[in-house]
């Protein structure tokens, strides 16, 4: 192993995003999270805990994820 | 996008409430039944959806092309409350309008004719796309201010 490979410490980046977001949304409340069943496995769920409000589980249906979130700030 | 703009409606507490016209033809697609469920799932009352069911699309009749019957049963299936109205009687379509769902989604089925007034036109598949002459123009427009 390179020595820097060695330096490098590896971070989740699903939740370098969950974080981001949460953080974002913290500041802005026009922030939602729309998700296609998949809660757990885009690490929303500490999203979903903070803001259960502005999360919309359209289950597994990605056309209506996009119509849901081409919607919403339309009328934001 | 209608459920998320009523949706978004909800969330700020308002009472606005989201209208949607929809085509018969175009509820062949699948887009459409994914809002369906999801507007039932989250009791969007404040949405009113209107299909044009003129039973023409591009090609032929609906019922040719692809089976829509029993379409009302399809709505009421999915958790809408459906109401079936004359398209062409504005005093039945403002009086349905004017009542939002109770606790669900609304369906309103409005049965219409496709060039309705326009004797060359109606229900005709053809013009359901195509353009009419500076002639046609004129004699639609006698017959509709006859």
């Amino acid at each position: 192993m390179s020595q820097a490979a060695q330096a490098t410490t590896l971070h989740d980046c699903r939740r370098a995003f969950a974080d981001t977001l949460i953080a974002l949304a913290r500041e802005d409340e026009r922030i939602v999270a729309v998700c296609n069943d998949s809660v757990g496995s885009s690490n929303l769920t500490m999203f979903e805990a903070e803001f259960p409000d502005r999360m919309i589980n359209v289950g597994i249906a990605e056309q209506d994820l996009v119509g849901v979130a081409a919607g919403w700030p339309t009328a934001a | 996008m209608a459920v998320g703009i009523a949706l978004s409606a909800r969330l700020q507490a308002s009472l606005r409430r989201t209208f949607v016209v929809l085509g018969d033809g175009e509820l062949q697609e699948g887009s459409n039944w994914e809002a369906a469920m999801t507007a039932f799932h989250y009791g969007l009352s404040s949405l009113l959806a209107v299909v044009d069911r003129n039973q023409l699309q591009q090609g032929a009749r609906t019922e040719e092309t692809k089976q829509m019957e029993p379409l009302a049963a399809k709505w009421a299936s999915f958790g809408w409350e459906v109401r079936e109205v004359d398209g062409h009687d504005h005093a039945q379509l403002l009086d349905t309008f004017r009542r939002p769902g109770t606790t669900r989604p609304v369906c309103v089925i409005a049965h219409t004719v496709k060039g309705k007034g326009v004797s060359f036109m109606e229900d005709r598949v053809e013009w359901h796309h195509k353009v009419p002459s500076a002639e046609q123009v004129e004699s639609a427009l006698q017959e509709l201010s006859a």
